[in-house]
């Protein structure tokens, strides 16, 4: 039998390695194409369709009596009312790959603890931070971003057993009383100084994570995962500020036959990674990554790996959602701005999917972006602010710029110096080059052709270049003609002309200049018909036009100008004649006073958002406006498609903040969204909220914001600002103004 | 009195001709309500009855004509008593009692943050006031124990104009209703010549003390509701 196992052993081996083999072609042929963000599917956990109120109230009960028991009580309703916040934030994902996985983990690290696995919920939250936190109610929400940095399983289980250490030990009440009682000056802290309990407050909280890296690592050891993993993840932590994987860029990328970027934009060599582990960590919650590790280098040294894995559910698996986590970390670093970091880790993930249309996408949606905002300045030149009579707004323009290369460390540090380098006019014909090359690979994508067209846009509008500033001819074709012409002149006996001369010289140094690059940019794109055909269209009417210098004025007269400015546009964007209009959640936050302490007064924040909320289809309805809502508040266990619609929306929303009054740079103009506004029948989303504090000089500060969520405009952005309190005939009368306007024709 | 409604037309009529988007409350611009008021007797009353104070009761409609502005109309209506002194008496008093109507038209200024007709505001007035007394008649004894001289009893009529400034809060209950309270003061002068004897004369002298130098200082408690 023995001999038998034996003889078939290399068998074995041959299927093992014929089925991983598969198996990694299925992962990599499910992303050759494209790539679907990630969605919500299934129910809706209970947990998600509790109040704050009601979550509150079930831990209120045990609190128990002592000299804590205040504090225990504003930690319970605090932590409730940040977790509903956090689980209704769209943010957090149900019932998919990733929290599937993760989950797996989970059973398999609490497998001889089934009790504190029912305690344990852990979700998924789509943020590209490589961070993962707990909740003592036994909530862990890991971040996409750590997924995408993880090496292997044991590394995760390792993270989940550090976050399960904090759930068990209530390290968060904890925490919260020790910071109380430090504020205080009480208990052991009397007398102290503030600066020593400022102190002790962070070496108390770095004490809590030693603790759950210990612990954690004898979790670890119950099981079967491999203990020396640990110590990779602690690099995962130490390394976590750069891309998941270090690739040298090359500026082949951006090229074809034609466009031929010059060696001078490329770094020839990059930083080297520093990542200091012995930072100064005195005001920081968790201590450096050195004295982590030696908290459990004796331990991991002395430990067993005999038999133990790095995966016990499934490398594949793995494998698979930690792709999946990189393909959502380029979308999530678009949502933050982060668009050199995008396009990078897109560059990344192109290599090993070069024709998958989301990355593409994303690569193109980075260059767009960086792009428009090098030729901001020239665009926003000259313009005043002004307030209109419907107390309308402006957000903070918010231009975006490409971090210091200086300060980047590794691979990616070329990518950096490359786009710093390219003035505005090259990196939109680069962004053109790169963008209109993935239109015609992908030409049905809406996406693709809407960027073409912005870019030719800018292009002609921002970067005056017209079809005729790009030659036709290729670099070598031009060189053929000159020789040919050269020869002509060696040959002949008639002595050279002073002009043909020079000509002869200015073709010569045009040719031999990386400089004027973009002048053969487009030699292969321009025998497209599409595309001059575009570009014609783009540039008709339009003239050359000398650059204004930017006046000088003087503060009286820019005083003068502007209120004139605002006297002109009295009343534009006043009335905006909008019929139906999607509300999101209202924000409603009311403060309190605690012992000379501004706090949060939980419930009653609660309540009066479900109050502005009715207050909002009052007004709607009493103006005639057609209202249609996305309350998570009222969510039952089956509606994951609103829960859904919030998440996308909350995405939409984030980017617009992050973009301020940048209208052209936003990328996430999705087909989810036009999905959205097709099944609303509106492209309006309103956002409405208040805040109120018990003191202060704008004791109430109200919101409301209207934006077109298909060009993205902010179409109203109002705020007032009052001494009151926060009477609901108050809050009424300020949000049937702000429909008002929403609602009026400029004619009536 | 034709000649004061004209005028009270003609400022609606401006009201509505000036009528702009104004949002009002929930699109509500017209308030209907009744205030009353009172105010504390200082100069010439009644001896025993000094501390009494004065009651005003008053019909008002407003109109909210800017983003936090309204138009005010108020007609009010008050009753006083005085001590006139009757002539040939050495200074023997009676009690008369002096009535008024008050047309008021003003206007409402609301905190620049808030919408018409909700919160706190301050208020200029202008009044035209329309008084009169019904005196009884009286017979001035002489030292003989006789009479001196028969006063008969009659009507007399008193106008005045005058202006005030006040500040309160006005709240919404349940998009309905309003409950409005504040304090003013003010000023009011009484046109005096239209007696016939020295016993109007004494009659008109002794209002317009009370009333124009005791001053318009009055707390006010309003309700009524959003009409359209």
């Amino acid at each position: 039998m023995k001999i038998a196992l034996k003889r078939s052993l290399p068998q074995v081996k041959f299927l093992l390695a014929g089925a991983f083999l598969v198996l990694h072609t299925l992962v990599a042929a499910q992303f050759t194409k494209d790539y679907s963000p990630l969605k919500s599917s299934g129910t809706l956990p209970s947990e998600f369709l509790k109040t704050a109120r009601i979550l509150s109230e079930e831990e209120l009960k045990n609190v128990g009596y002592g000299t804590d028991r205040i504090a225990k009580q504003q930690f319970i309703m605090s932590s409730n009312y940040f977790l509903r916040d956090l689980l209704l934030s769209g943010d957090v994902l149900i019932n998919d790959p990733l929290s599937k996985y993760v989950n797996k983990v989970a059973d398999e690290l609490l497998k001889e603890d089934p009790g504190l696995r029912k305690e344990i919920h852990i979700y998924i939250v789509k943020s590209a931070d490589v961070n993962a936190h707990a909740f003592d109610r036994g909530f862990i929400f890991l971040n996409v971003g750590l997924l995408a940095q993880l090496e292997n399983e044991a590394q995760l289980a390792y993270v989940l057993a550090h976050e399960i250490t904090h759930v068990v030990k209530k390290h968060s009440v904890n925490q919260y009383i020790e910071n109380i009682r430090l504020e205080n000056g009480t208990s052991s802290y009397e007398g102290g100084s503030y600066e020593a309990r400022d102190l002790a407050k962070y070496r108390f909280s770095q004490e809590n994570e030693i603790e759950a890296d210990q612990e954690g690592l004898h979790r670890i050891k119950q099981t079967g995962y491999s203990i020396k993993a640990v110590n990779g993840a602690f690099d995962v932590l130490q390394y976590s500020y750069l891309p998941f994987e270090l690739v040298e860029f090359k500026k082949s990328f951006f090229e074809d036959e034609h466009l031929i970027l010059p060696d001078t934009i490329v770094l020839k060599t990059t930083s080297e990674i520093k990542a200091n582990d012995d930072y100064d960590d005195t005001k920081s919650t968790h201590p450096n990554i050195r004295k982590r590790r030696s908290a459990v280098e004796a331990e991991l040294a002395a430990a067993d790996e005999t038999g133990r894995k790095k995966y016990l559910v499934s490398e594949e698996e793995f494998k698979k959602i930690r792709e999946i986590a990189r393909f959502e970390c380029c979308r999530l670093y678009l949502v933050d701005r982060d668009y050199v970091n995008a396009l990078y880790a897109a560059y990344i993930m192109l290599e090993k999917y070069p024709e998958n249309l989301y990355l593409q996408k994303i690569v193109a949606k980075s260059l767009y972006n960086i792009s428009v905002s090098k030729s901001a300045r020239r665009r926003y030149r000259g313009k005043y602010e002004y307030n209109s009579y419907s107390n309308n707004a402006r957000l903070s323009a918010r231009t975006y710029t490409i971090p210091d290369y200086d300060k980047i460390e590794g691979a990616s540090q070329r990518l950096y110096y490359l786009l710093d380098q390219l003035d505005a006019k090259e990196l939109n014909t680069v962004a053109l080059s790169y963008t209109y090359r993935a239109h015609k690979r992908n030409p049905e994508d809406p996406v693709l052709i809407a960027l073409t067209d912005s870019l030719f846009s800018e292009l002609v509008n921002a970067n005056q270049l017209y079809p005729g500033d790009f030659s036709k001819a290729s670099k070598a074709q031009i060189k053929a003609l000159d020789t040919v012409r050269v020869n002509e002149v060696i040959d002949t006996t008639a002595e050279e002309s002073k002009y043909s001369k020079i000509k002869r010289q200015q073709k010569k140094t045009e040719i031999t200049t990386d400089e004027n690059f973009t002048k053969y940019a487009f030699v292969g794109l321009l025998q497209d018909d599409e595309f001059v055909d575009r570009f014609a269209k783009a540039a008709k009417g339009m003239t050359r036009q000398e650059e204004k210098k930017e006046e000088v004025l003087t503060y009286k007269e820019r005083k003068r100008r502007e209120e004139q400015l605002a006297k002109e546009n009295r009343y534009k964007g006043v009335f905006l004649g909008v019929d139906k209009v999607l509300f999101l959640e209202p924000f409603y936050m009311k403060t309190k006073r605690v012992d000379g302490t501004e706090m949060i007064n939980y419930f009653e924040s609660e309540e009066k958002q479900i109050k502005l909320q009715g207050i909002q289809r009052k007004c709607a309805e009493k103006l005639g406006l057609g209202y249609e809502t996305v309350n998570t508040k009222t969510l039952s266990s089956s509606d994951m498609d609103r829960y859904n619609l919030n998440s996308i929306l909350t995405d939409w929303l984030t980017e617009r903040f992050n973009h301020g009054d940048n209208v052209d740079e936003m990328v996430l103009g999705n087909d989810e969204i036009k999905k959205l506004v097709e099944q609303y029948g509106t492209r309006y989303l309103a956002w409405t909220g208040v805040y109120n504090e018990k003191k202060g000089r704008g004791r109430n500060t109200y919101f409301f914001i209207l934006f077109d969520v298909e060009s993205g405009e902010v179409m109203k952005y109002e705020t007032r600002y009052t001494r009151s309190r926060d009477n609901t005939d108050l809050i009424t009368s300020f949000v049937y103004n702000s429909l008002l306007y929403v609602v009026k024709k400029a004619e009536e | 009195m034709r000649s004061r409604l004209a005028i009270l037309i003609f400022f609606c009529s401006l009201a509505a001709y000036g009528q702009q988007q104004v949002p009002g409350y929930m699109g509500k611009r017209f308030t209907v309500g009744y205030s009353a008021s009172v105010s504390p007797n200082l100069i010439g009353q009644v001896q025993n009855n000094s501390g009494i104070p004065v009651l005003t009761n008053a019909l008002n409609v407003s109109y909210v004509r800017k983003k936090n502005k309204e138009w005010c109309f108020s007609l009010r209506y008050s009753s006083r008593t005085i001590l006139t002194v009757i002539p040939e008496t050495a200074g023997k008093t009676v009690e008369d009692k002096y009535q008024s109507v008050d047309y008021c038209i003003g206007s409402r200024r609301y905190n620049k943050s808030k919408f018409a007709p909700l919160g706190n505001y301050g208020k200029w007035e202008f009044m035209l006031s329309s008084g009169w007394v019904n005196y009884e008649s009286y017979q001035a004894p002489s030292a003989s124990g006789g009479t001196l001289s028969t006063y008969s009893g009659g009507h007399m009529t008193m106008d005045g104009w005058g202006g005030s400034y006040g500040r309160g809060v006005q709240r919404i209950i349940d998009d309905k209703f309003t409950l409005d309270f504040g304090i003013r003061a003010g000023f009011m002068f009484i046109r005096g010549d239209g007696y016939v004897n020295q016993r109007e004369a004494n009659i008109v002298s002794t209002v317009r003390h009370v009333i124009n130098w005791s001053p318009i200082v009055n707390a006010h408690v309003g309700v009524g509701f959003l009409a359209f």
